[in-house]
């Protein structure tokens, strides 16, 4: 069960770097990432050197701080004759659809819990005293 | 060196598309290159103020995220005295508009987008009209811009969400961050109303915008700086648009 848990877990951090950076994200991330993605973001491509500088990193702490970034699937990198470069990677808006049948979901989801509580949609049709009519 | 040049406001209906028309206008006709791009695919509206409609407009914003076209062929130019003005519009279409709300779309193709559109129509300044709020692309748009122009009213709902909006902005380092006080009625004293908003936001207001009963009248069927250039309102986007120039120039 262990190596089906595992692949699960592969597939679930596999899809999450596929989905790329939010500019969501952009808000919780620490100050030294979000400057080079900010930098990436405004400038297009770069090569490790320009952002270097841009940054005022060195290409170590640069390419430490990207390795992080690469791992979140947030940035991606590709060598252009020998050069490493490097680019933010926005992926794909999420959807914001609600499912219309969300609310048949969740009924499905709770039932059988609390079956003796009383039925809000009960509470409401009864008076202020609580006694139904 | 060509610059991003963002107006935004929390709330809808503070006259965020009318100003963005004006400055794109008048700096254009300062002899720049320049773009819009209606960002505000929920409710698009920028396109109406340069007479473009159903029957004018083949491609859209929407048709390049979907990939349908190439973004410059979804810029229409606009006709100029001197400089050049292109509009991108957003699809005002009812199905199209629920579609990209139901499917999303690539919002690195976003990004790449307003960099291939000034690197292909050798844009000077590309100005993105937002949706009001925060959502994926106004905070992209907030994030990759050079100038950042936020627009509020004397309205107490205004207050906190555009204070929200200033602390995004400062969080994603825009070099050039200005409060707009719009619509401003005429019993109130512009110069404590500018004061107030920069002691509260600790950002510089670059003009206090009388309301406009010229404004109203006009509906949207023009740019009011054009329409009306000697109106007090029309000389505050004036200057704004010298902001920008100067900031251009500058640096």
């Amino acid at each position: 069960m262990a190596g089906l848990f595992d692949r699960l877990q592969q597939d679930l951090e596999q899809r999450e770097k596929m989905a790329g950076i939010s500019p969501v994200d952009l808000l919780d991330m620490p100050d030294d990432l979000r400057t080079l993605v900010l930098l990436l973001s405004r400038k297009g491509e770069l090569p490790l050197a320009t952002l270097c500088e841009l940054a005022g990193l060195t290409e170590a702490e640069a390419t430490h701080l990207l390795g992080a970034l690469e791992e979140k699937g947030f940035v991606l990198g590709r060598e252009i004759k020998g050069v490493p470069h490097y680019r933010t990677y926005f992926g794909q808006r999420r959807r914001r659809e609600v499912p219309l049948d969300i609310w048949a979901s969740l009924s499905e989801l709770t039932k059988g819990e609390g079956d003796d509580a009383e039925d809000p949609a009960d509470a409401r049709s009864s008076g202020p005293s609580g006694a139904t009519p | 060196m060509p610059k991003i040049v963002s107006i935004h406001s929390f709330r809808g209906g503070t006259g965020k598309s009318n100003i963005t028309a004006s400055l794109a206008s008048l700096v254009a006709r300062s002899g720049k290159r320049v773009g819009v791009v209606d960002t505000d695919i929920q409710s698009p509206g920028i396109h109406v103020i340069f007479g473009m409609n159903e029957t004018n407009v083949e491609h859209t914003l929407n048709d390049y995220l979907w990939g349908r076209c190439s973004i410059q062929d979804a810029a229409y130019p606009v006709p100029q005295p001197v400089g050049e003005l292109s509009i991108i519009p957003s699809s005002i279409k009812t199905n199209e508009i629920a579609r990209i709300l139901r499917e999303g779309y690539d919002v690195t193709m976003l990004n790449e987008g307003f960099r291939d559109l000034v690197r292909e129509l050798s844009l000077d300044y590309l100005f993105i009209d937002t949706h009001p709020g925060l959502n994926e692309e106004t905070l992209l748009s907030i994030a990759i811009s050079d100038i950042l122009f936020i627009v509020m009213r004397p309205d107490r709902q205004d207050y906190q969400g555009t204070g929200v909006t200033v602390e995004v902005a400062r969080k994603l380092a825009v070099p050039e961050l200005y409060l707009v006080v719009n619509k401003v009625p005429q019993s109130f004293d512009p110069d404590a109303l500018r004061e107030q908003a920069e002691t509260a936001y600790g950002c510089p207001v670059i003009e206090v915008l009388p309301h406009s009963e010229e404004m109203m009248q006009l509906s949207s069927e023009g740019v009011f700086a054009l329409a009306f250039p000697t109106l007090p309102l029309s000389r505050s986007l004036q200057r704004m648009a010298a902001v920008i120039v100067a900031s251009s120039e500058e640096g």
